[in-house]
């Protein structure tokens, strides 16, 4: 009799006990979760951030609200950015930002833990890219090649006068539109196989999103797969002089361990 | 218990029946009490169970969520879009986020809805999606779950990739117009041998 009484206690005891420990881990482990979960956002916002802001260096333009306004549509107040480093090294520009915010609890704050600080470091350098096989005549496929309306997008070098065209892979096969209106230097309009041309007698860099002005739909040229570079010796009086072809991609950014920086 | 075992004993008339009826009160008893302790801890397991199953799947469906729209943007962005213009573009990464997210068994995929806000150079591709939570009953006593989980997110793109493309000249017509044009490399210029720089040279 005794005995039961004892285990009939003891019952009680192990469940009140089993009970209270089993919520509060479940709560503890909710908890993990959503601050998992908030920690995840702000690593993302972090490094968008230092990929916009890389970019916008790259193209020569400087906006101070840009990392704000980044972590304003990820849902994240500008105060968040706790350090923001930029530098020049070996043609390229760096940027590194550190980022901090509290992460509020659903149950641990009833045990007093309303918050968890979260912590993100990101960075983010400029490069440039220079494609394989690279013939007068011939596709050279790129990384594709998104445009944007800042700063140049591509370099040509060439030997020769040239004409560029860029390309789109597409149901019939590749499409091309003549963007030698978009080279910063002067070009000269030249009659092939009876439609005009702008023919190229420098070395050039392009900004695809510029518009040329005899062009409808000219800026509409997004994304790129493929450049495509003619020669025409003929079209110049003087030859851009490089020693071979060479079109280099000029507006990669890409993310790098923040201890590189 | 004394019921059942009764009858039994009476009938074999065993001294051993009282002993039994002594010894089963306490075990009714303890029988009782396991009832009553299951009765009470049954609601808080169900609550425990509920809540946890409403919070998993709510972050599970915010996680298939943000991957669906990723997967979308990726998708979007390697299309040539020639024949598109910016609304079609938001209307097929809205569906094709939904479709995404049905394929994975991620519920209420319908409530999606995406946005785009052009700000300058970069485009912010802006969606929300609703969890309705299944588990209401244990708010009636502890204010643990809200009704809705209202998940919001964006990615910032390239304006490019959801800008229409403009190509007008077909690869044939291209090269058919360039073929008048030579464009094999022309051969290096050939420095003239003296008798001095050749290996014979007096």
């Amino acid at each position: 009799m005794r005995r039961l009484k004892v285990l009939k206690a003891n019952i009680a005891v192990t469940t009140s006990v089993f009970l209270a420990t089993f919520i509060v881990f479940c709560a503890f482990g909710l908890d993990t979760a959503f601050v998992v979960l908030d920690r995840f956002k702000l690593q993302k916002a972090t490094e968008t951030v230092a990929l916009a802001s890389a970019a916008y260096l790259n193209s020569g333009a400087v906006d101070p609200n840009l990392p704000s306004e980044v972590l304003q549509i990820h849902g994240l107040p500008a105060a968040s950015i706790k350090t923001f480093e930029t530098k020049y090294e070996d043609g390229s520009h760096k940027v590194r930002i550190t980022t901090e915010m509290p992460a509020e609890t659903y149950f641990l704050r009833f045990a007093g833990v309303g918050y968890v600080v979260l912590k993100a470091t990101s960075a983010a350098k400029t490069f440039t890219q220079t494609p394989e096989n690279q013939k007068f005549g011939e596709a050279i496929e790129l990384n594709p090649l998104l445009t944007d309306k800042r700063g140049e997008d591509f370099s040509v070098e060439s030997p020769y006068g040239y004409y560029v065209f860029a390309g789109i892979d597409s149901d019939a096969g590749i499409m091309w539109e003549d963007v030698g209106c978009k080279a910063n230097v002067t070009t000269t309009d030249r009659t092939v196989g009876l439609k005009e041309f702008k023919a190229i007698c420098e070395n050039a860099s392009f900004d695809l999103s510029q518009p040329c002005d005899y062009k409808p739909y000219s800026d509409s040229i997004g994304v790129v797969k493929y450049i495509r570079v003619y020669k025409d010796p003929d079209a110049c009086l003087v030859q851009p002089g490089a020693s071979k072809l060479e079109v280099k991609v000029l507006n990669n950014v890409r993310l790098i361990n923040p201890k590189d920086f | 218990m004394q019921k059942l075992f009764s009858p039994y004993l009476k009938s074999i008339g065993s001294p051993d029946a009282k002993a039994v009826s002594r010894i089963s009160k306490p075990l009714r008893r303890l029988s009782a009490q396991h009832l009553v302790e299951f009765i009470l801890f049954f609601p808080f397991f169900l609550a425990v169970l509920g809540i946890l199953m409403d919070f998993s799947m709510a972050l599970y469906s915010n996680y298939k969520f943000n991957l669906a729209l990723h997967q979308s943007i990726n998708m979007i962005s390697m299309e040539n879009k020639l024949q598109s213009d910016v609304t079609e573009i938001a209307d097929r990464i809205k569906n094709t986020t939904r479709a995404s997210m049905k394929n994975s068994k991620a519920i209420y995929a319908d409530t999606v809805e995406t946005g785009i806000v052009f700000m300058g150079d970069m485009t912010a591709v802006t969606a929300s999606y609703n969890y309705i939570t299944a588990f209401t009953l244990v708010n009636a006593f502890f204010p643990a779950l809200p009704e809705k989980f209202f998940f919001k997110t964006a990615i910032i793109v390239n304006d490019a990739i959801l800008r229409p493309n403009y190509y007008s000249i077909t690869n044939s017509d291209l090269e058919y117009i360039f073929s008048t044009l030579s464009q094999e490399d022309e051969p290096e210029p050939t420095t003239p041998q003296t008798p001095e720089s050749g290996e014979g040279g007096a």
